[in-house]
């Protein structure tokens, strides 16, 4: 029985925005300049443009979920094609920066110009104004909660202090900007991404056992469905797109629907939901 | 995005390429010349001798047990210094491919300094088996851009040292499709990522604990269940000093076993995937 105190759409017991981070190759160049002169290393992101994206679109079809896809718009303009197959198939985009940029490490003027060239990009080759913003895996500034306000976003999905949306504060007054909090125990990456040179993750931690991350993500998943949260896991498809971990985001999507109570929504979707209901 | 099936030969679902690294100690050697000395270590570098003296061994007779074919790529420092068990190897008809001449990163060498250590280690190769290798896998991480290019210059007719897909492919060199067959690896199919440990030097850097063999062989089974499903080209790296230990050998023995519940499974040398993929793609 849920404990959930907020009336979710459809009288569901909570709410799932599956998302996805196509990070590509940036990941890899961001962690390093060096990679680019390593065709392996940045072969291990452009895998997931190549063949991890079909399957993960595929799995979201096979369940009927429409998931928000957070795109760097050098990714939008390196693989145009594939941003609106992503986009034909009714999925919400929405902006990621330019080139997966450590946001707290730019000066406002060219944190403002990644946004500029970042939201330019997806409008080119998407045809689509996103609403929505998440941070890059690198840190962030209040300035750039700011930038959100100026570009008019409904909302971001890049914090980690809550389970539930809120309304993001800027100089001391809460906005109508909702942020969705992402969590890391929900994250693939963290679980999968390896590589020796550059070092990911920077201790040469091993990669995770597939039943020991599965169980994990649905163990959490229990828990906002018991307290009636909001899921928002991440995948990336170079991560998750392999052959066998593939069968992992379809096991966890199946667990989810044959649960049943759950409200699955868009970025938007629960921004909008939230502008009209939450507190 | 989504392509037709993968035509394998004898109507074979997917293919599978046991590889097997034979480092031996080069790897320790390269890491120990790191410290002032480290020329006189004698103790990780056993870690590593450990592959030839007992691993290899074994791993020839399960290998012969089932009847499956491999593809050993051996630096060819450790071919000069383990004639017999390199000959072995060869002699049972595995496949050996190239893999440097004392493990270098190629992406930290000249093109003269690459083609050297190519020419080095095939003449070794020729004088002990009387051929040259055809195969390549890029030793210690990354390659560097003009690799394949002097690979297919010197007659390499295909390597296994990208990440970039799940099935061959052709390489392109220069803007040009060429005959040059990329068969990619992944580190989640890495026995060494998951289960390679030493004190010191560290190994893994961050020293990780050392994987259960169970959760080992619960990815490597889910990750082959995965490439049977979409019938492609399961590429299994592993290094004799890693999986070769009595226990790990055991579970390689029960992956083999898990492969082999299905009928349709080619199991092949990289030569022979190369050839068949650039007949018929």
């Amino acid at each position: 029985m849920s404990q959930s105190s907020i009336a979710w759409p459809d009288k569901a017991n909570c709410a799932v925005m599956v998302t996805v981070n196509m990070d590509a190759e940036l990941f890899w160049l961001g962690l390093s300049a060096d990679a680019a002169r390593r065709p392996k290393t940045l072969s291990m992101g452009q895998y997931g443009i190549k063949r991890g994206l079909g399957r993960v679109l595929d799995a979201f079809d096979r369940f009927g979920v429409t998931a928000t896809f957070f795109i760097p718009g050098r990714i939008a303009e390196l693989y145009p094609a594939t941003v609106r197959v992503i986009a034909g198939r009714g999925h919400e985009i929405a902006h990621h920066g330019y080139a997966h940029e450590h946001y707290a490490a730019l000066p406002l003027a060219q944190q403002r110009e990644e946004f500029n060239k970042g939201i330019a990009a997806l409008e080119q080759v998407a045809g689509i104004r996103p609403r929505g913003f998440r941070a890059p895996e690198g840190e962030m500034t209040r300035e750039t909660l700011g930038l959100l306000r100026e570009f008019g976003f409904a909302y971001s999905s890049s914090m980690f202090g809550s389970d539930i949306p809120y309304f993001i504060e800027l100089d001391g007054q809460p906005t109508d900007i909702v942020e969705i909090p992402i969590q890391w125990e929900t994250n693939d990456f963290p679980y999968f991404a390896f590589n020796y040179t550059p070092a990911f993750p920077a201790g040469q931690g091993r990669p995770a056992n597939y039943s020991h991350a599965l169980s994990s993500w649905k163990g959490e998943y229990r828990g906002y469905y018991r307290y009636g949260l909001c899921y928002v896991p991440q995948f990336d498809p170079q991560t998750i797109g392999t052959p066998g971990r593939i069968a992992l985001l379809e096991s966890l999507l199946d667990y989810i629907k044959t649960t049943g109570g759950a409200w699955f929504c868009t970025g938007s979707e629960m921004a909008e939901f939230w502008r009209k209901n939450g507190r | 995005m989504n392509e037709l099936p993968i035509k394998w030969p004898n109507g074979a679902r997917c293919a599978v390429m046991l590889t097997f690294d034979l480092d031996a100690e080069t790897t320790w050697a390269n890491g120990n010349a790191d410290f002032p000395g480290g020329e006189y270590y004698i103790r990780s570098l056993s870690l590593g001798q450990y592959g030839p003296h007992r691993s290899a061994p074994r791993i020839l007779d399960l290998l012969k047990r089932y009847e499956l074919p491999a593809t050993f790529f051996v630096p060819g420092w450790v071919a000069e210094h383990y004639p017999d068990i390199f000959v072995k190897i060869a002699e049972a008809g595995h496949e050996v491919g190239h893999h440097g001449y004392t493990h270098e990163r190629f992406v930290d060498k000249t093109v003269d300094e690459q083609r050297e250590i190519i020419e080095k280690s095939q003449a070794i190769f020729k004088r002990l088996i009387g051929k040259e290798a055809t195969g390549y896998r890029t030793p210690s991480g990354d390659w560097s851009v003009d690799t394949p290019r002097l690979l297919n210059e010197m007659g390499f007719r295909f390597s296994s040292s990208m990440r970039g897909d799940d099935r061959p492919y052709r390489t392109e060199i220069d803007g040009r499709v060429t005959d040059f067959i990329e068969i990619p690896a992944h580190w989640e199919l890495d026995d060494y990522v998951q289960f390679a440990y030493s004190y010191f030097p560290a190994e893994p850097s961050g020293q990780a604990r050392i994987s259960s063999h169970d959760y080992v062989f619960d990815n490597f089974s889910r990750e082959f269940d995965g490439y049977y499903r979409y019938g492609l080209c399961f590429c299994l790296m592993m290094h004799p000093q890693v999986i070769g230990k009595p226990g790990r050998v055991m579970m390689l023995e029960k992956l083999i076993q898990h492969i082999r519940t299905y009928p349709d499974v080619w199991f092949a040398t990289g030569g022979q995937i190369a050839d068949w993929w650039r007949q018929n793609y």
